[in-house]
């Protein structure tokens, strides 16, 4: 049976090419959903052109179970087209994973993107990817998410998708910096996205 | 979906708020790898729910769901409609293709509803459809898709916008294609949309991409530095420039660091033209095209010029000329086949050479008068590929 209290809302979002699919990937790996090596990359790009583009089209929604905790995590598309997608999977979410690559720093998208998580209302959680990558500037990264959005420094998640390092202490920290959704409205009443 | 009230079940009656649709859901549940039915969605759930609606209108992505017998439903505030920003038009590279070029898009549409299109017709290349894309990527990709999901060999018009025209009884009407213009002899002038765009950049950068900024007929709005090395830069933009080749220019004067960002901003009121291709005087409708009057005349030549090594040499000499109403701008000549008709004279007077070469000038001239260009199709499409 599924509690309210246990249940989290996320989208993850970021620039193109941050590694938010990647991301997805170990996400979903680690609820024990698909194991490793055994998935072609990009689980949730279900179409031929994303993946052999390595891009995200279409905002793709998942449900994950950790032990008693369940996750709907969505992915989205990183593009400038594509904005439209994200905005309609911040409003299904509460909370968002800014994902920032540690070698690029804050880019373009991922000013639009925040900016409209904020105004979503949304928790945000800074995510520092790539970390693994001998061009990563950390030290930078942090000081442009600090001007950004204000987090300090020890709030900064630092991971790589790619390795899964990190990922573990981000997911068991999730639950606790995102508020399980709230029912917002009284008698029936969803919004299609 | 998203649900924001009570629990939902599967065997409750419902209704979409604003098309009014009413239902009884086949199934609902959730999104795993795969969809998972499941008999009811909580508070707060994503989920999928399955409608039986044979009408796509019917479920529009930003409604509302409720029971059905809510009478006074509470919306849940929606979110940015996509706005198709980029117009090209499509055809079939074999003018047979037109059916099942239509067939693909009333299909390829039902997944993807930000696309737009309409049928249009073209001198040059016959039927086809004007379409509208959420920008350059989305533009590339439904091409992309058209051509492997169904088959198809595409010729595709370069990307324009959309302009509103301004009548002198100051009626406006938005016009997607730039030969819609013919349609009205009142126009007081010409408006376009523009965009306000932020650019990230390494600091190095800045010259060439302000100037770069300034050349696309951009105003700046605000410089600031994230930190020691990133600028960061906000200018107003028109769309019309940011669709042609800004973003392919700031990634190579930028050696890709530069990224870039966009949001859509009204139409303002610009100094546009119509830039009309001519070959033997007559338009070729589908290269027509909106643009400022600044860059008309480079545009032009480069046009004609291009063109003109297109076009297969006839027998008689063929002008390709650009336009901006009736004044030609640029003009190259195409010259013609001509056969050697002197070449059996052995000799004599000057007199006899100059009667054979008049006399073949008197063929050309009359030709001219009553021929008609035959321009393969494969000229215009490499034009349009460049």
């Amino acid at each position: 049976m599924l509690h309210n209290k246990n249940l989290r809302n996320i989208s993850i979002i970021a620039h193109v090419d941050h590694g938010k699919s990647t991301l997805a990937d170990r996400l979903i790996e680690m609820s024990g959903l698909i194991k490793p090596g055994e998935h072609v990359d990009q689980i949730l790009d279900s179409m031929d052109l994303e993946r052999e583009k390595g891009i995200t089209i279409k905002s793709q929604p998942i449900r994950l179970q950790f032990e008693d905790l369940t996750i709907n995590l969505i992915d989205t598309p990183g593009h400038v087209d594509f904005s439209y997608e994200v905005s309609r999977a911040l409003i299904a979410c509460d909370g968002a994973i800014l994902l920032v690559d540690a070698t690029q720093g804050i880019q373009a998208q991922t000013f639009a993107h925040s900016y409209a998580a904020i105004e979503a209302g949304l928790e945000i959680i800074p995510v520092l990817n790539k970390i693994d990558s001998i061009d990563a500037d950390i030290e930078n990264a942090k000081k442009q998410i600090f001007n950004l959005i204000g987090s300090k420094e020890n709030e900064i998640f630092q991971i790589s998708a790619k390795t899964g390092e990190g990922v573990e202490d981000l997911l068991v920290e999730l639950p606790h910096l995102i508020s399980p959704p709230e029912k917002k409205i009284d008698g029936v009443n969803a919004l299609i996205f | 979906m998203r649900v924001f009230g009570d629990e939902i079940k599967s065997n409750q009656k419902l209704k979409l708020v604003n098309s009014n649709y009413s239902f009884e859901p086949s199934e609902m549940g959730y999104f795993d790898l795969d969809f998972v039915p499941s008999n009811n969605l909580k508070t707060g759930e994503v989920g999928y729910i399955i409608t039986g609606a044979k009408e796509l209108s019917q479920i529009r992505v930003g409604d509302t769901l409720v029971s059905e017998e809510d009478e006074s439903p509470v919306i849940v505030s929606g979110y940015k409609e996509p706005q198709p920003t980029v117009f090209s038009s499509i055809f079939p590279s074999d003018s047979d293709d037109y059916t099942k070029l239509r067939d693909s898009l009333d299909k390829y549409v039902l997944n993807d509803a930000s696309f737009y299109y309409e049928p249009e017709t073209s001198s040059a290349f016959g039927f086809g459809f004007r379409c509208g894309f959420l920008g350059l990527l989305h533009l590339e990709i439904v091409i992309e898709r058209l051509e492997r999901e169904f088959d198809l060999s595409l010729i595709v018009t370069p990307p324009s916008v959309e302009f509103k025209i301004v009548r002198n009884n100051d009626t406006e009407i938005i016009i997607r294609n730039p030969s819609e213009i013919e349609k009205y002899t009142d126009i007081k002038h010409l408006m376009e949309k523009y965009c306000e765009v932020n650019l990230l950049f390494p600091k190095e950068y800045l010259g060439s991409i302000m100037q770069l900024l300034s050349e696309k007929r951009g105003t700046q709005e605000d410089l600031n530095y994230l930190s020691t090395s990133m600028v960061k830069v906000r200018y107003k933009l028109p769309l019309l420039e940011l669709v042609s080749g800004f973003y392919d220019t700031l990634k190579s004067i930028s050696q890709g660091f530069a990224s870039l960002d966009y949001e859509i901003l009204d139409f303002e009121k610009g100094n546009l033209v119509k830039l009309d291709i001519l070959v033997n005087g007559q338009i070729i409708d589908s290269f027509s095209s909106i643009l400022a009057k600044e860059n008309a005349e480079f545009v032009g030549r480069n046009r004609v010029k291009k063109l003109s090594e297109l076009i297969p040499r006839q027998q008689f000499d063929i002008p390709i000329q650009a336009a901006v109403g009736s004044r030609i701008i640029a003009r190259e000549t195409i010259k013609a086949l001509r056969k050697d008709v002197t070449a059996k004279l052995y000799g004599g007077d000057v007199t006899r050479k100059r009667k054979l070469l008049e006399k073949q000038k008197e063929g050309k001239k009359k030709m001219r008068q009553i021929g008609k260009v035959n321009v393969p199709k494969e000229a215009f499409r490499d034009f349009l590929k460049q």
